[in-house]
């Protein structure tokens, strides 16, 4: 029975309606695809960070870290000691970056003359290339490489390892850069343009992740030198040889690491087993407290602390990407309800023959994902080909704002084309609930009044007290603190479920709204028939309409919201880099493309810039990675009279008290941004102590300022301090003024043509890249929305169409009234058109409020920023013109394919 | 009756077929302005489809139909539309009253359509009401109506425009004896006294009986 | 699979045997240096200790070389073990050193060491080979004995004694730290440690041997530690010679007999299945005198390695003339196990290094011994 019902029910009412079953199919794959995108897209942009070492080694077991700066390494032969008896490898790496040259900032063109380069706008987001450096010769004892099929040195090249020993420093580049590697990469690499011969292609370590494209391997001393940190090394990887009692070892490596973490390093200790030749580096200073030299860790645990840093990103564009879903999972309710309406006599004549209600109600289930599957097939392929866009968008986001990704094509992977499926199985099996139970509800015997529309589902959208609950539990909702995540991470659950609970409260306002509007229309009814028509219609809306309206509010609250968020961050922004960039010109090293480049300037370099007869003033900046409980975040060392001390500096909260600001009295003080106060709960007086290689300082907050450059948060002292702490004069950036009188274009291109390796953005130009980077961030939002908003006003016309079904035998009698067809067209115009108006009115009252849950809420809790609430009118009121002109035309167009619907006539 | 000599309706050799099957089989006969004519046979007999032609909403393959002179068949679209909403109006067996609408609104619809101004159609529907006995009802929406006044404000609403045709397809076939006793009382009346012309497609005695005369077809041929 | 550098290592072993072949040259002929500037081995050696025990950067190759027999308390019969450690040392092309390295990453030499053991109970072989730059993680001193490489190292505990400590291991099964003791006096194989290996003038090493080191110290197999005596033998050679490219490989015995003498053997196997006329058989008497005795050298069976396919000789017949009798003696070289083939991947050279049981005739056990047979493996005669 139930494969006859199936073929009778499902098959042939596809083919009976092909339009509209694929429309459902198009708009049911297009939310799965929407989804699927973005998770793609996030998926690619996490798993592109790469904990890049595990290309060569497989996975280390531990790692460790300095808390703050780098690691001497001194350390390496205490390790040895202190781990000899545990058959554990010892592999010091480190890491930095490097970013592709400027197409007209090539050495060779830089050298000719600076004229060209001095005229191109500077922009970020060039390449950047992780730089990693790990003894070559010692990871041939792992065994991930002994197996790996092209070890770094092959057999015939006559010198082997002596070639890496050459003058020469050489570089392998991972294969997906190219096959083929070529004879040499030109970088910039800190302040300076240099050009590496490339060796060879990174070979792939057993069990190992293949080299993500920008990876860039040397021999460890080699990278020392060319970044400038000889003695230093950035972590230490643990690998145990394999053998009796793995798992012993492993904690026991993982004990001894901790504990000597916190031993102050004994030279005679490391000694015992030092080789005589290494003479000794001087060991860092005596630690003033028992605060650890460095921090014991995993692979995985620094793949999880980058996947929490971006959780709260990753899960609002998750979030933002079920819009579609959930105006899809709308669609497909209305389509089956209507479905089981017009198809209600059959089903009687079905149950009267004896058919189970059992099997009709599972006979509709079964047509409900039959469309979910099609809808999720089809969308996962849309939502592969929209993950390529949406990886590179989310990839820029994720650069700009946490670390350094090489965003690589996304995959789709059985997990998320699983997950795209069940999404889209899922919304409409859901969708389809009810009417199955409509259907199975059915009774056989039923008399059926012809024409009669069971309007399902429009309950619910009738309750003023569900509207106004939903709204009043969504304020309620918004008092919730944040969910933490780890890792510094906090979700907005409250926010987020206030947002539902607003959508929801809306949508059912709206559609409690449509007869209120019939009744203020009512006048116009007789202006003409179509007007009445339409007017009976609105004044007697089926749940058809309701649904659709509330589909809509949700499509436009949730746009028109984003907006607002967007606009008030832009002015926030904007007004942000109006007090921040008061210098005349800014300069920082050509490498450093993304958030955690950590290209420099050498001493030598920004001295010589700073000189240029034409500054008046330079300002160093000094930025520190710093762990604070487990947490990313930075240091920065600044002359903060300077940086502070300007009009209009943002502070948030009272300005610090004088003495802050003079490095002869601010030692133990420290300004925090927003976002650190929000990541640490720390507050203006409270004490917070760093590490830093010179051993843990404790500082007490002066004041809180706005910085929406960092998400991470930063603290800011004196650079008196850092440079003091870490013994490190390296500028991050410099800020020149100039004197009255110089034009910062001239000096620049002086400047480049000195030095080509540096980037240089004037006040305006940087500005202009800052809100550039700005938009680029938040460009994919707008696709969203835009999808979001699409979906919606197909829903609409989709919902017209049901509704025109559900009254064929009125469009009978319209016509032997004597409607052209232009009338009937006009009436379903005017019915839509009031629909999305009233959706509209609904949603963009809506979008106030989501707008403030956005700002004050989620983002607050997620990214810690303040925001002045900012309404971008025209903005609003072109997609509200949009929105009601697509629903009035759309809905003409429906009315016309309406009106020439054939007869449904009885004999 | 002294208006004109010319018949309302005019059908002249109409031949349809739907694929093989010829379901008007040159179909002739006239009917005078204010008769009323029953159009009779067993089902299948090409009752509806006649009917359908006669309103222009089907199109014969042959042959001419001529309505108040204008020969309907060769009429585009528009113009086809626009006769029939000015001189036709149409009664159904399921009333087909549009359902957002209250009674009083049903029947002003083709007044809407026909643009009259608003004064002269809140008369003509008041004073329709009062003829069809719906006076206290105007308000009420169709599912509020019993059938036999449902049907009585189709009537209103298929004469309130002073139509020349009046198309009825089994008026009575969704009504009670008394009710349908009722309905067929009315049209006679209303007809006499607007002298439309009556094409009444019906079953039944009763029906017919208020019929001047009789086409009865029987297989798509006029068999009297 | 294929490092280079380690391959020189291996072939520069190779040549060291050929040290006894050459015809005898004027010191004139020898040049200070090889053309590639690294120091020549000069007849007439002046040997300083313990100075000399340790690294000599100057020469391209150098290698510490141990092997030896291990016995447990345990009664009444002793758990056995053979072992296996090498400290090889290979130095970059001078031109290559000669710009500036951090001392924790150098590269200015290379260190690559093996370890092995064999259970003989079981016939378990474990082994390890291990690849460091000289740095923080492998070194060698240049004043006394004290390589290093990773967590193993060879070193004086006490130089006026000659006392070493070996800590080695195999990966996490086997970790041993033993104590050597000389039971005799240093050998200087050659002409008093000058030996030659060649033809060409720069062809000779400075070769120095303990021919019996007594043992004492615990081996720690999957975490049980068991206390072990015994005895070892150790090479110490350097020198700067190039590759002869006649030879295919070559067949080399240490033996440590019961009556407290030694016999130290090598063949080399030319690429026609002859032995070089260079082979080599010399007695170490009680008091360490040297003498060569002829040899008969009998190959009874072979065995087939499942690891590389190649084919080693097993039991062997060696007949020789005793020095002191001045009679005939044939020794059987049995090895405990088979399987003591080191199939190398980052020294990129197969070779087969294995414990043996020296026998007699009539299979009375006379003592013990370590054999070594290279260029079994296809991968060496591709590299001849």
């Amino acid at each position: 029975m139930l494969p006859l019902l199936l073929r009778r029910l499902s098959l042939r009412h596809a083919r009976l309606a092909p339009g509209q079953t694929a429309l459902l199919v198009l708009i049911l794959a297009l939310g799965v695809a929407v989804f699927t995108a973005v998770r793609l897209a996030n998926r690619a942009a996490v798993s592109s960070f790469t904990h890049f070492t595990d290309t060569l080694t497989g996975t280390s077991d531990w790692i460790i870290q300095a808390p703050a700066g780098r690691l001497p390494e001194a350390v390496l032969p205490e390790l040895r000691a202190a781990l000899a008896d545990l058959a554990v490898q010892i592999h010091p790496v480190i890491e930095s970056t490097g970013s592709e040259p400027a197409p007209t900032a090539s050495p060779a063109e830089a050298d000719a003359g600076a004229g060209a380069n001095a005229d191109a706008p500077p922009r970020f987001g060039r390449r950047t290339y992780t730089l990693l450096g790990v003894d070559l010769v010692a990871i041939a004892n792992l065994a991930a490489q002994q197996t790996a099929a092209d070890p770094f040195f092959r057999d015939g090249g006559g010198g082997g390892f002596f070639d890496l020993f050459g003058p020469e420093p050489l570089v392998w580049l991972s294969p997906a850069y190219a096959p083929t590697p070529p004879g040499h990469l030109d970088l910039i690499v800190n302040d300076r343009p240099v050009r590496l011969r490339v060796a060879g292609l990174i070979p792939r370590a057993t069990d190992g992740p293949a080299a993500p494209v920008g990876l860039v391997v040397l021999d460890l001393p080699r990278l020392q030198r060319l970044v400038g940190r000889e003695g230093q090394i950035d972590r230490v990887e643990f690998v145990l040889e394999p053998g009796h009692a793995l798992e012993a070892r492993r904690a026991e490596v993982s004990r001894r690491l901790t504990r000597l973490a916190l031993a102050a390093p004994s030279a005679s200790s490391a000694s015992a087993h030092h080789p005589p030749s290494i003479t000794h580096l001087p060991s860092s200073d005596p630690q003033p407290s028992s605060a650890p030299r460095w921090l014991v860790s995993t692979p995985g645990g620094r793949r999880d602390t980058a996947e929490t840093m971006t959780e709260a990103f990753r899960l609002n564009l998750t979030v933002l990407s079920l819009i579609a879903l959930l105006v899809g999972l709308y669609l497909v309710f209305q389509a089956l309800d209507g479905a089981v309406v017009r198809r209600r006599a059959e089903i009687a004549i079905l149950r009267s023959l004896g058919v189970d209600a059992r099997v009709i109600r599972f006979a509709w289930l079964a047509e409900a994902a039959v469309l979910g599957l099609a809808g999720g097939a089809l969308g996962l392929l849309l939502g592969w080909a929209g993950a390529q866009v949406a990886v590179r968008a989310v990839g820029q986001t994720v650069n700009a704002l946490y670390y350094a990704t090489s965003v690589q094509a996304a995959q789709l992977a059985w997990p998320e084309a699983a997950l795209g499926l069940a999404a889209g199985v899922v919304a409409s099996v859901l969708a389809g609930w009810a009417p199955a139970r409509a259907a199975a509800e059915t009774p056989p015997a039923q008399v059926l009044v012809r024409g009669a529309p069971g309007a399902i589902g429009g309950r619910w959208l009738r309750s003023w007290p569900l509207a106004l609950g939903a709204i009043a539990l969504g304020v309620a909702l918004t008092r919730l603190p944040p969910l933490d995540l780890g890792g510094g991470t906090r979700f907005p659950l409250g926010g987020h479920l206030a947002a539902f609970c607003g959508i929801l409260g809306g949508g059912v306002l709206a559609a409690l709204a449509i007869p209120a509007l019939g009744r203020a229309l009512r006048p116009l009814a007789a202006r003409g028939a179509s007007w009445r028509v339409a007017i009976g219609h609105l004044l007697r809306p089926t749940g058809r309409h309701r649904l659709a309206a509330a589909a809509l509010v949700c499509a436009i609250g949730m746009a028109a919201g984003m907006a607002i968020l967007v606009a008030s961050f832009e002015r926030s922004v904007r007004g942000w880099v109006q007090s921040a960039l008061q210098a005349d010109l800014y300069l920082s090293s050509a490498g450093a493309q993304s958030a955690t480049a950590d290209n420099r300037l050498a001493p030598a370099t920004w001295r010589a810039l700073a000189a240029h007869p034409a500054v008046a003033k330079a300002s160093i900046f000094s930025a520190y990675p710093l762990t604070l409980d487990g947490k990313p975040t930075t240091l920065g060392g600044g002359d903060l009279a300077d940086q502070s001390g300007r009009d209009g500096f943002l502070w948030v909260g009272p300005p610090p008290p004088a003495e802050a600001l003079d490095p002869a009295r601010n030692a133990g003080l420290a300004l925090v941004s927003e976002s650190f106060s929000q990541r640490f709960r720390i507050q203006r007086g409270d004490t917070l102590t760093v590490p830093t290689p010179a051993g843990p300082r404790t500082l007490r907050v002066a004041a809180l300022f706005a910085d929406y450059g960092n998400e991470r948060g930063t603290v800011l002292v004196d650079r008196t301090h850092t440079t003091r702490w870490f013994d490190d004069d390296h500028a991050t950036s410099i800020s020149l003024d100039l004197l009255p009188g110089a034009v910062a274009e001239t000096v620049r291109a002086d400047l480049l043509a000195a030095h080509p390796g540096v980037s240089i953005f004037t006040n305006s130009s940087l500005r202009a890249e800052v809100l550039r980077i700005f938009r680029q961030t938040f460009s994919i939002t707008y696709a969203l929305q835009i999808i979001g908003l699409a979906v919606a006003v197909v829903g609409l016309a989709l919902s017209l169409v049901s509704v025109l079904l559900d009254r064929r035998d009125e469009l009978t009698t319209l016509r032997a009234l004597g409607f052209r067809r232009s009338e009937i067209a006009r009436a379903t115009a005017i019915e839509g058109g009031v629909l999305a108006l009233c959706a509209t009115a609904v949603g963009l009252a809506l979008s106030f409020g989501l707008g403030w849950v956005l700002i004050h809420v989620i983002n607050k809790q997620s990214f810690g920023w303040t925001l002045a609430f900012s309404a971008p009118a025209a903005q609003l009121a072109a997609l509200a013109v949009l929105v009601i002109g697509t629903g009035f035309g759309v809905s003409y167009l429906v009315g016309r394919w309406g009106a020439a619907l054939p007869a449904d006539r009885e004999e | 009756m002294s208006a004109s000599s010319a018949p309302a309706l005019a059908v002249t050799a109409v031949i349809k077929s739907y694929g093989p099957r010829r379901v008007l089989d040159a179909v002739s006969f006239t009917v005078a302005a204010g008769e009323r004519v029953a159009l009779t046979g067993p089902s299948g007999s090409g009752k509806t489809t006649l009917l359908n032609c006669l309103g222009g909403v089907d199109r014969p393959d042959s042959g001419e139909i001529h309505l108040l002179g204008a020969r309907m068949d060769q009429l585009d679209p528009d113009a086809l539309n626009l006769l029939r909403r000015e001189r036709v109006g149409t009664i159904f067996q399921f009333f087909h009253l549009l359902p957002t609408l209250s009674a009083a609104e049903n029947i002003e619809l083709p007044l809407q359509l026909l643009k009259t101004p608003a004064p002269e159609r809140s008369a003509r529907v008041q004073a329709l009401l009062d003829r069809v006995g719906l006076a206290a009802r105007a308000h009420a929406l169709p599912s509020q109506l019993s059938g036999g006044e449902q049907q009585r404000v189709a009537i209103a609403r298929a004469l309130v425009h002073r139509p020349a045709l009046l198309l009825a397809d089994e008026p009575t076939g969704n009504l009670d004896t008394a009710n349908g006793a009722n309905i067929l009382a009315l049209l006679r009346e209303l007809t006499d006294e607007t002298r439309t012309a009556l094409v009444l497609v019906t079953h039944s005695e009763e029906a017919a009986a208020i019929c001047h005369r009789r086409v009865r077809l029987r297989d798509g041929r006029v068999v009297e | 699979m294929k490092y280079q550098p380690p391959l020189h290592f291996l072939l520069s072993v190779f040549c060291a045997f050929c040290a006894f072949c050459g015809q005898p040259l004027r010191a004139s002929e020898i040049p200070l240096r090889t053309p590639d500037g690294f120091a020549v081995p000069q007849p007439g050696p002046a040997f300083t200790f313990p100075r000399d025990h340790g690294s000599h950067p100057d020469y391209k190759i150098e290698w510490w070389y141990l092997t030896g027999h291990l016995f447990t308390a345990d009664k009444p019969t002793p758990r056995r073990f053979g072992f296996q450690a090498t400290f090889f040392r290979s130095a970059a092309p001078l031109a290559t050193a000669a710009h500036p390295a951090p001392a924790a990453f150098g590269h200015d030499q290379i260190h690559l060491a093996h370890m092995a053991l064999v259970d003989v109970a079981t016939g378990r072989f474990l082994h390890q080979e291990r690849l460091n730059r000289a740095g923080w993680d492998a070194a060698a001193s240049t004043t006394t004995l004290d390589v290093r490489n990773g967590d193993w190292s060879l070193r004086f505990i006490d130089a006026a004694s000659e006392k070493m400590q070996l800590v080695g291991g195999i990966r996490a099964d086997a970790r041993f730290t033993f104590t050597l003791t000389p039971a005799k006096p240093l050998v200087r194989f050659g002409e008093a440690g000058y030996s030659r290996k060649g033809a060409a003038p720069t062809a000779a090493s400075y070769y120095l041997t303990f021919p019996r080191l007594a043992l004492a110290g615990a081996l720690t197999l999957d975490g049980v530690e068991l206390p072990v005596t015994g005895q070892a033998w150790m090479d110490h050679e350097y020198s700067s010679s190039q590759l002869d490219k006649n030879q295919v490989g070559w067949d080399w015995l240490s033996a440590q007999l019961h009556d407290g003498r030694e016999l130290m053997f090598y063949a080399l196997r030319a690429a026609d299945g002859t032995l070089d006329p260079a082979s080599t058989l010399t007695w170490i008497a009680r008091d360490g005198t040297l003498a060569r005795a002829p040899f008969l050298w009998q190959p009874l069976t072979t065995w087939k390695s499942p690891h590389t396919g190649a084919i080693y000789p097993q039991r062997i017949r060696l007949t020789t003339t005793d020095p002191e009798s001045r009679a005939e003696v044939v020794f059987i070289i049995e090895p405990f196990h088979p399987d003591q083939e080191l199939a190398g991947k980052l020294g990129g050279v197969t070779y087969w290094e294995g414990a043996c049981r020296l026998l007699a005739a009539d299979g009375a056990e006379l003592g013990s011994a370590y054999l070594e047979l290279t260029g079994y493996d296809r991968a060496l005669t591709v590299l001849r």
